[in-house]
C-alpha cells in the first residue's frame, strides 16, 4: 500500500539540494512545488485522494555518469532516499513516480546521447535518457537497417522500458536483448557487467554473461544500482513482414489452435504470436445499443461457469463472431515468409473448419504513409498515436494495469480467465465488471507464457476507485495462489505483488532484503521498489 | 501490447487473393539521400520547417511531443481506403476528444487553432489535462516551450492582423 515520507529533516534536505546543485547546476535541481509537480504520477490510482498520492521532495537532473555518482554519494551523506527513471513515462505502472513518498527523483532524461550503433553486430549503446522517438530519427538521419524495439507509446526509452521488463511488437521481451550494462552502485562506484568488467571491455556487447553469476537481471525492476548505459541486439530491417491470423468458432478449437501456435514458436518460424477470443470480448461502440449477440455474450460471461463450450459455439455460429482466434508475426527474406506462411496454412489446416488468413503483409522499405500511425510501432516506428484507443472509454484520469502472467497454453488461458470471473462476480460491483469478464487479448511475448494487461480505469469518484483497488488486491491474491503472478505493477501495489512470491517463507524476498542491505547499508536507492525495502524503513512498513 | 496485434489486419499490401505469394519488390527502392530528419510522435520524421525564427524551431517541438496527439485526422493516399479505417487509426487521442469537446466551433487538430494563448499552450504543457501527462523541464525545456508557443499562437496574430 501507500507509504508516508521516511523522517528527513528539511535540513538535511535543503543541505543535500544545494550540494545537487553544485554537481549539476541550479537549473538541474527542482524544488519548487510547481516543478515538483512535473513528477506527480499522471495515472494516479489516488486520483482524487491527494493525501495518498505519493509525492517527490525534489527531482535533480544530472547529465553524466560522474554526475550521477555524486548525487549517490550526496545522498548517502545525508540518508536522502532516491528514485531513479530514464524517461518516466512508465504510465499505468507508476509514472514517473516513485515507490516511496519523500524521494528525489533522479532524472536521467539528459543523459540523452547514442553512444554506438554497430552496423556490423548489429548492436546499440544508448544512456538512459534516448527515448524511442528519439531513437528512431538517428537511425534514420543515418540509414541504420535496424528497427526501433518500441512498445505503444514511443516516448518512453529503451533503457527504463527493458529495466522494468516491457514488451515490443519487434523484439517482444525487450529485456531478453539486453546485452553488457553500466551501473552506478548505492556506493556511488561504477560496475560494468559481463564482457565489460575485462579491462579492454572488447565484447562487452558481444556476449552477455562474461564470467560468474550473471547479473544483469538484478538490475532490473530493483533497486540495487542506477544504471547508466545499457546494449542491445537490434533487429534488422526484414525484406518481408507479415501477419496471420487463424478463427475458428468453436470455443474447444483454442487448444489446438494455440498448441499449433506455440509449436512454431518452438521451432522459431514466429517471433510473436497471441490468442484472442472477439466473441468473448463484447463490445458496443460507443452510444450505441448493443447487438444482441454482444448481450448474449455478455450473459454467458457474467454466468458463474462462464457458458458451456455449447452454448458459445451457437451464438459463434449465430453472430458469425469468431470465438477463437490465434496469430502469428513472421519477417525475413521474403522467400522465408512466403515459405513460413505456407507451412502455417498447412499446420492449421489440420484443425477442421479453421480458416487461415494473411491479414498484413509489408515489404521492406515501408512506404510510411500507407500505415495508419497507430500502426507503426508493430513495424519499429514509435508513435504516439496509440493513445487514441483511450478515446474508447472513459480514461480521462487514465489508468492501471493488472498484468498476471499464465502459461501459453488454452488450459490455463481458460483457468485464469475462470478465476477471474469469480473474483469479480464475488467482489465486484456489476458496474465494474465488464473489463474483466471479457477476454482481453493474450500476448505471447515470451516464447512459453501469456500476458494479459487489463486495464483499470481511475475516475473522478473516491469510493469508486478505492473498490478497485480493493478488487485488484483480490485478484492479485487469487491469482498468486493458483500460480498466476503479476509481470509488472504499479509502484502502488509493488509490496503486495511481491507478497505472493512467498515461495519458502519469502526465501526470494529475504534474499533480495540481504542484498539491499549489504550493498545500500543507508537504503538510499528507490526504498520499496518490487518490494524490497531497506532495512531502516523493513519494520514501518510491515 | 493491449490491443490486438490482429487489428493490424487492414494492411493486405502485395497479397495475391488466393495465396501467399508476395510477388516481386514494389517499384523504387533506393533509400533517400540523407538530409537532416527531425522527430516526430506521429511515426517517421519530419523535416524543417521553412517558418522562421522561433516559430520554426517551435514546430519542431510540436513534431516531437504534441503531434501524436494532437495532428489532424490520418489519410491514406485512397480516400475509399480511408474510410474504412478505425477511429483510432484515423483521430488521435487529443483530437478526437478536442474534436467532441468544441464539435466543430474550433478545429480540433491545435495546428489549425487561431485562438490559442501563450498562456494556454504554456499551461497546459506543463499541468497536462485528463489522460495528457505534464511534460517536465528535462523533455521540453523552458526555451522550446517558448518556441512552441510561438508555433502554435502563430495563426493567432495572422488572425487578428486580418481583422
Ligand atoms: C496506453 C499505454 C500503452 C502501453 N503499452 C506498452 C507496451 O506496449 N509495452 C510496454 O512494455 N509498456 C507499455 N506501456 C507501459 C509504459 O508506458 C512503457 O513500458 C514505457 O516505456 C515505460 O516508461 P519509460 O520507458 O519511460 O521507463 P521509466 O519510467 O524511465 O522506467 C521504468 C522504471 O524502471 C526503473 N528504472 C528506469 N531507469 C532506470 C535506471 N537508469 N536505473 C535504475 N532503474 C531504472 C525505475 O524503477 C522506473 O520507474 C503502456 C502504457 C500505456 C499508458
Amino acid at each position: 500500500m501507500v507509504t508516508m515520507p521516511p523522517p528527513i529533516s528539511n535540513s538535511d534536505l535543503a543541505a543535500a539540494l544545494q550540494e545537487f546543485e553544485a554537481v549539476v547546476g541550479k537549473d538541474w535541481v527542482f524544488s519548487s512545488a510547481e516543478d515538483r509537480e512535473l513528477y506527480n504520477d499522471t495515472y494516479t490510482p489516488f486520483a482524487v485522494e491527494p493525501s495518498l498520492q505519493m509525492v517527490v521532495s525534489a527531482a535533480v537532473a544530472p547529465a553524466s555518469v560522474e554526475q550521477v555518482q555524486q548525487v549517490v554519494r550526496i545522498a548517502n551523506k545525508y540518508k536522502i532516499p532516491l528514485y531513479t527513471f530514464s524517461t518516466g513515462r512508465n504510465l499505468g505502472y507508476g509514472g514517473s513516480s516513485p515507490t516511496l513518498s519523500g524521494c528525489v527523483v533522479v532524472d536521467l532524461k539528459r543523459m540523452d546521447s547514442v553512444l554506438e550503433v554497430n552496423e556490423d553486430q548489429g548492436y546499440l549503446v544508448v544512456e538512459p535518457g534516448v527515448n524511442f522517438i528519439e531513437l528512431y530519427r538517428h537511425f534514420e538521419e543515418r540509414g541504420y537497417p535496424f528497427m526501433v524495439a518500441c512498445p505503444e507509446p514511443g516516448w518512453g526509452s529503451p533503457i527504463g522500458n527493458a529495466l522494468d521488463h516491457g514488451v515490443s511488437f519487434v523484439m517482444g521481451d525487450n529485456f531478453a536483448s539486453v546485452r553488457g550494462l553500466e551501473v552506478v552502485l548505492p556506493s556511488g562506484e561504477v560496475l560494468r557487467t559481463g564482457m565489460g568488467a575485462l579491462p579492454t571491455g572488447r565484447l562487452w556487447h558481444a556476449f552477455p554473461y562474461g564470467f560468474g553469476p550473471y547479473v544483469n537481471g538484478l538490475f532490473s525492476q530493483s533497486n540495487f544500482g542506477i544504471v547508466t548505459k545499457m546494449s542491445f541486439s537490434l533487429a534488422r530491417k526484414p525484406e518481408i513482414q507479415a501477419t496471420f491470423s487463424v478463427s475458428s468458432s468453436k470455443s474447444d478449437d483454442l487448444y489446438p489452435l494455440i498448441a499449433t501456435v506455440q509449436a512454431m514458436r518452438d521451432e522459431g518460424l514466429l517471433y510473436l504470436s497471441s490468442a484472442a477470443s472477439p466473441l468473448r470480448s463484447p463490445m458496443a461502440p460507443p452510444g450505441q445499443p448493443a447487438p444482441a449477440h454482444v448481450q448474449r455474450a455478455k450473459a454467458l460471461l457474467s454466468r458463474r461457469d462462464g457458458g458451456s463450450p455449447k452454448e458459445w459455439d451457437e451464438l459463434s455460429r449465430d453472430s458469425g463472431v469468431a470465438l477463437s482466434v490465434v496469430t502469428g508475426n513472421v519477417r525475413g527474406p521474403s522467400r522465408i515468409v512466403e515459405a513460413t506462411l505456407e507451412y502455417a496454412r498447412e499446420q492449421f489446416a489440420k484443425i477442421a473448419g479453421a480458416e487461415f488468413r494473411v491479414d498484413s503483409v509489408q515489404r521492406f522499405p515501408l512506404n510510411i504513409d500507407d500505415i495508419p500511425p497507430d500502426q507503426r510501432p508493430q513495424f519499429g516506428i514509435p508513435s504516439l498515436w496509440p493513445f487514441a484507443s483511450l478515446a474508447m472509454g472513459d480514461t480521462r484520469r487514465g489508468m492501471y494495469f493488472f498484468s498476471p502472467v499464465c502459461a501459453a497454453t488454452a488450459e490455463d488461458l481458460f483457468a485464469i480467465r475462470q478465476t477471474i470471473r469469480e473474483v469479480v462476480l464475488d467482489h465486484a460491483d456489476e458496474s465494474m465488471r465488464d473489463p474483466f469478464l471479457g477476454w482481453i487479448l493474450a500476448n505471447t511475448v515470451y516464447p512459453k507464457a501469456f500476458i494479459s494487461a487489463y486495464p483499470i480505469a481511475i475516475s473522478d469518484d473516491a469510493s469508486t476507485n478505492k473498490k478497485y483497488r480493493e478488487l485488484f488486491t483480490r485478484l492479485v491474491e487469487a491469482c498468486g495462489e493458483k500460480g498466476w503472478g503479476e509481470y509488472r505493477s504499479h509502484v502502488a501495489f509493488q509490496s503486495e505483488v511481491m507478497d505472493q512470491y512467498s515461495f519458502n517463507d519469502h526465501a526470494l524476498r529475504r534474499f533480495l532484503e540481504s542484498m539491499k542491505d549489504a550493498i545500500d547499508p543507508n537504503g538510499i536507492l528507490a526504498p520499496g521498489k518490487s518490494g524490497i525495502w531497506p532495512k531502516r524503513l523493513r519494520e514501518t512498513q510491515s | 501490447m493491449r490491443r490486438a496485434i490482429i487489428s493490424a489486419s487492414l494492411l493486405a499490401l502485395g497479397m495475391t487473393s488466393t495465396g501467399i505469394a508476395l510477388g516481386a519488390p514494389a517499384g523504387d527502392t533506393q533509400p533517400e539521400p540523407p538530409q537532416q530528419v527531425f522527430e516526430s510522435s506521429i511515426g517517421g520524421v519530419v523535416t524543417a520547417s521553412p517558418l522562421p525564427g522561433k516559430a520554426g524551431q517551435g514546430y519542431l517541438v510540436y513534431a516531437k511531443w504534441c503531434a501524436g496527439c494532437h495532428a489532424p485526422a490520418f489519410h491514406l493516399a485512397d480516400p475509399a481506403a480511408t474510410d474504412k479505417l478505425s477511429v483510432v487509426s484515423r483521430l488521435p487521442l487529443g483530437t478526437n476528444l478536442l474534436q467532441q469537446r468544441y464539435k466543430g466551433s474550433v478545429p480540433a487538430a491545435l495546428e489549425q487553432r487561431t485562438d490559442l494563448t501563450v498562456g494556454a499552450v504554456q499551461f497546459y504543457v506543463r499541468h497536462g489535462f485528463n489522460a495528457m501527462p505534464a511534460f517536465r523541464k528535462t523533455e521540453i525545456s523552458d526555451a522550446e516551450l517558448e518556441a512552441l508557443s510561438a508555433y502554435l499562437t502563430r495563426n493567432r496574430s495572422v488572425a487578428k492582423s486580418n481583422e
